[in-house]
């Protein structure tokens, strides 16, 4: 039993170390909107400034779920229909980032453009 | 129909790799299947059940529902996971014995089979809604293409299902003195691999905010969106941009149920069986 306690002792251990890793929402930057309709984004190309985190406002104006995948900017966001949804990216380094409905990721794409 | 079909079969091929080893490991305790089964089922539920409610997760705690949802349920099976492997090292060599002496199935390890069942319901819920809201946006868009969507879709759940039959069979072709072995191992990186994602999805909802640097790029070598990507991002925890945080948590896990698994194994009469230790370090 001294055994079992001394493995939870170090299992709490580790959640308390978790715990105090994880900082509520960290600094973000501006707010960028993107919008989903009838199988094409809005702005064509979103332009966002190099260096510094950014949130995307992904608004979804089609009449089904999408979801907004970015690889490289780490944005993989369901958004259900009509419906918006934020996601936060960290400063990226200038370059044309892809994005897409990855539900239609062949045909329905844009890139977010940081510079 | 192809593009649908693949959609399918990449979100249900993670899933099916989890059943697949899951089937394997449990082979051998009675009502396992069922709890499996159970497990699948409760998965799809719990997915129907975010798919209606995507719209009000999404904007839960200030825009980070989702990801915060993600980040716990896998948190969840990563405890699930260490505490079967935990558990499976301090009973497994009786629950052998057992076996060995009865031929007939173990009843005695009930417990781990819940553990079990939930990683198995935690997997199929991960990417389950994403496949919903799929089927679901193709039924709404009411276009005329939409049974061939539909066929392509289901070709593409099948096709996963094969998958898991496919991975079930081939661990029971491993010798049965390095299954165990075998098994452990796999679900320790399991576990690493779940460990590290639930820390990407504590950061993409801007909850962690340490260590984000990127440890390393191998997106152009191999992509953790191609299939092998994602078969490699599952077994073994593959990230082609992992922040230095998922390494450093991956490793942690890694090294804490091995010691943990040590620790609570029974003391060997003479030798003791070697562990399976050494599969790690491969991020």
């Amino acid at each position: 039993m001294a055994k079992y306690r001394n493995v939870l002792r170090m299992m709490a251990l580790a959640a308390g170390v978790g715990a105090a890793v994880v900082v509520a929402s960290a600094q973000e930057g501006s707010t960028y909107v993107l919008t989903l309709e009838g199988d094409a984004f809005t702005p064509a190309e979103l332009k966002v400034p190099a260096g510094q985190p950014f949130v995307l406002r992904l608004v979804n104006k089609e009449n089904s779920a999408a979801e907004f995948e970015a690889k490289e900017l780490k944005v993989e966001k369901i958004v259900a229909a009509g419906a918006d949804a934020i996601a936060r990216v960290k400063a990226m380094q200038p370059g044309r980032y892809l994005l897409v409905n990855e539900f239609k990721e062949d045909t329905v794409k844009t890139f977010v453009v940081v510079e | 129909m192809l593009a649908a079909a693949v959609i399918v079969f990449r979100e249900v091929i993670e899933a099916g790799l989890i059943v697949g080893i899951v089937l394997a490991v449990t082979r051998n305790v009675a009502s396992a299947r069922q709890w499996v089964a159970g497990g699948v089922l409760g998965g799809v539920a719990g997915s129907c059940l975010v798919a209606a409610f995507t719209g009000a997760l999404a904007s839960a705690f200030s825009g980070s529902g989702q990801e915060l949802f993600n980040a716990v349920i896998l948190a969840v099976a990563v405890l699930m996971l260490a505490w079967h492997n935990i558990w499976m090292a301090r009973h497994g060599r009786e629950m052998a014995a057992q076996l060995r002496q009865t031929g007939t199935a173990v009843s005695t390890g009930s417990k781990a089979p819940i553990a079990l069942a939930i990683v198995v319901g935690v997997a199929v819920l991960r990417e389950g809604a994403e496949v919903v809201l799929f089927l679901y946006g193709i039924a709404v868009a009411g276009n005329n293409s939409w049974l061939a969507l539909l066929a392509g879709s289901l070709f593409g759940l099948a096709a996963g299902i094969a998958f898991a039959a496919l991975t079930f069979l081939g661990l029971l072709n491993v010798p049965a003195r390095y299954l165990f072995g075998v098994t452990s191992g796999l679900i320790t990186l399991l576990a690493a691999g779940m460990a590290a994602q639930s820390v990407a999805f504590f950061e993409r909802g801007g909850w962690i905010d340490w260590l984000g640097a990127t440890a390393w790029d191998t997106s152009a070598v191999l992509s953790e969106k191609s299939i092998p990507g994602r078969l490699l991002h599952t077994l073994v925890g593959y990230a082609d941009q992992p922040s230095v945080l998922q390494v450093l948590v991956y490793l942690l896990v890694l090294a804490a149920i091995v010691i943990a698994s040590r620790l609570m194994a029974p003391k060997p009469r003479a030798k003791a069986p070697a562990q399976p230790a050494n599969a790690g370090s491969s991020a």
